[in-house]
């Protein structure tokens, strides 16, 4: 447990014991009624920063063993990682015998703040949005994903794979970038975290789409296959029960 | 304050620690002293404030440590976590009227029917847990204020609440805005200032940058001047709300100390790019400076100022008064409109809010049962 959601609860646990304390004084009822409501509210908002910060303590492992694909490690750089939170990270480089390059990262998503939408963070690295789909992306009712192309000022394309993923297998596509426009999904993603315990990971699958490939359709393929492998190891891993797993 | 339940005074903040009424403004130390001598005979009131504390403490978290918002002197929204002490000052400062309030409430009704429904507290806290779920300071804080509201209602009638209408008011200063709408008004603020600047010394204004011969000046949040501006505004409505000034007269002195603030900033910003090449030490502290050493000069001769202009600004309201008097017409139209909402909205919600006092009640009669004293049995 953090420090904040610690003290949340110390002080919420104080109001509590003092509002119980005041209740068994009869002309003081109401206010120590008062004070247990207000109280139980402040340890619901505890419990809801203690339960974030869980839903992101599951990292699943990155696909190794795909036949034709060398993999190397690129970690996250602390600037990054200081943008998001400090949440835990993986990322990796996938290159095939024609030298064709797949980048992929994989964040754990607790608080708001380790969610990072490509179409609000991209763009600020000369990329503009061009074209968008959602699609399942292991056959129908399958994971489903989200796709783009961005277009760089100096005229390279890249194709990227977007999804959060539970740990029960169930993805969602929606931006839940840190302002209020997306409010309905940051409360899917609260009652998700909150309520039913939701622990969940953001995948982020792209590549350059070379000019010899025009329409895409290599690039494509590729994305699509390590996606695939990723979507499934991760749905496997969600199942298995790992040491310090709690419900609560 | 003391609740209608215990056997002190009403609201109690007009009496002092021996029961005897306020007896009109004193020194500075003498309304400390006086202030603490309340709070220690007000001791019972410690489980709701603990509680209102506790409920307080993550939002506050995220505005001063997540967002940084209330953590750094350059920020827009600096002013807001003094707002509840501008609260507390308007209560105090106006506690007799408020016991005044209490004691004609108390008079006139009786205990069971003076106490409001407890379905504002409740829509506060449901509200406080939704914020918590999207994670959004500004529904926090205000769920944290209908609670507050909510208090008041359900121990002292929405009588006392609408006598409280001005604290309240204020108190709603503190709510977040959205991010969005402070970098949009900071960057206005930032290209109006360059331009400004580029105008009266002759250099190229781009942006927020402004290009003085070979010296290169940014303007910055820290010297934009947003927040000079949003602290004077909000100090002079206190100033204003405490002396229960005209709507119209207060936002004229908003607006002046606003204008003085921002010209003072301007000074600042002439100061700053002119020592740029020749005291870079002493530009760099010059645009570092803390903002209230701006603000409280600019804050006293605002107010000096108001008290030489007062014939001129009365002048001024005069030659105004079909602002004012729209002004007012609007205000009684509000309180109509609210009034009859209320009302309506009132009859249909009465069930409701009967019930969910109801369901409350036993829910909170259920969780105390484990801490009630069992008598014991002497045979």
């Amino acid at each position: 447990m953090h420090w904040p959601e610690a003290i949340g609860f110390i002080l919420s646990a104080l109001g509590i014991l003092f509002s119980a304390l005041v209740m068994r004084r009869r002309d003081l009822k109401i206010l120590g009624q008062i004070g247990a409501l207000i109280a139980v509210a402040g340890l619901l908002g505890s419990f809801s920063t203690y339960r974030f910060a869980r839903a992101g303590k599951w990292l699943p492992p990155a696909p190794d063993n795909l036949a034709g694909w060398s993999v190397k490690d690129t970690p996250f750089t602390d600037s990054i990682l200081s943008q998001l939170g400090y949440p835990q990270a993986l990322g990796r480089e996938y290159t095939n015998p024609f030298g064709e390059t797949v980048y992929w990262t994989l964040v754990t998503a607790g608080p708001f703040e380790n969610y990072h939408d490509p179409t609000v963070c991209v763009p600020g690295n000369g990329f503009t949005l061009t074209a968008k789909k959602e699609f399942y992306l292991d056959g129908p009712g399958g994971a489903r994903v989200r796709a783009m192309i961005f277009k760089h000022t100096t005229g390279a394309r890249m194709l990227m794979y977007y999804w959060t993923q539970n740990r029960d297998g169930s993805t969602a596509t929606e931006a839940r970038m840190g302002n209020y426009r997306d409010i309905t999904a940051r409360f899917q993603t609260g009652y998700g975290a909150v309520v039913k315990g939701n622990q969940t990971v953001i995948a982020r699958i792209y590549t350059i789409i070379p000019p010899e490939d025009p329409d895409g359709a290599i690039a494509q393929r590729n994305v699509t296959e390590i996606s695939r492998a990723t979507y499934r190891l991760m749905k496997e891993d969600g199942r298995k029960r790992r040491p310090g797993d709690t419900w609560l | 304050m003391s609740t209608s339940t215990s056997t002190s005074s009403g609201p109690g903040s007009v009496r002092n620690a021996t029961g005897r009424p306020h007896a009109g403004p004193q020194s500075v130390a003498g309304e400390v002293s006086a202030f603490l001598a309340f709070l220690g005979a007000h001791r019972q009131w410690a489980p709701v404030v603990i509680a209102y504390l506790s409920a307080w403490w993550l939002p506050f978290y995220w505005c001063f440590r997540e967002d940084r918002w209330w953590g750094r002197w350059d920020s827009a929204i600096i002013y807001q976590p003094f707002v509840p002490l501008g609260v507390l000052f308007l209560l105090w400062a106006d506690r007799t009227r408020i016991a005044a309030v209490w004691d004609s409430i108390k008079n006139r009704t009786s205990e069971r029917k003076r106490r409001g429904t407890i379905l504002l507290l409740v829509l506060g806290c449901v509200l406080l847990f939704l914020a918590h779920l999207v994670h959004v300071a500004a529904i926090a804080v205000v769920a944290l204020i209908l609670m507050a509201a909510g208090v008041v209602v359900r121990l002292y009638s929405p009588v006392m609440l609408r006598a409280l209408f001005l604290p309240f008011l204020f108190f709603l200063t503190m709510m977040p805005p959205p991010s969005s709408l402070v970098s949009k008004a900071e960057r206005f603020f930032e290209s109006g200032a360059a331009r400004a600047i580029a105008t009266l010394m002759r250099g190229e204004a781009s942006g927020r940058n402004v290009l003085l011969g070979t010296t290169q000046v940014i303007i910055t949040p820290s010297t934009n001047g947003l927040n000079i501006a949003l602290m004077l505004a909000a100090a002079l409505l206190l100033v204003g709300m405490r002396r229960r000034m005209r709507m119209l007269t207060t936002l004229l002195m908003m607006t002046l100390g606003i204008a003085l603030g921002l010209s003072a900033n301007f000074l600042r910003i002439i100061a700053l790019a002119a020592t740029a090449t020749p005291a870079p030490a002493l530009s760099d502290f010059i645009k570092g400076m803390n903002p209230l050493l701006i603000v409280v000069p600019t804050f006293l001769l605002t107010l000096y100022l108001e008290k030489r202009l007062r014939p001129s600004l009365e002048w001024l309201g005069k030659r105004l008064s079909w602002l004012g008097a729209l002004t007012a017409q609007s205000e009684k139209m509000t309180e109509t409109l609210a009034d009859t909402a209320g009302r309506t909205i009132g009859k249909r919600v009465v069930k409701v809010g009967r019930a969910s006092t109801n369901f409350t009640e036993n829910l909170l009669r259920a969780l105390e049962r484990p801490f009630k004293k069992r008598r014991r049995n002497r045979w």
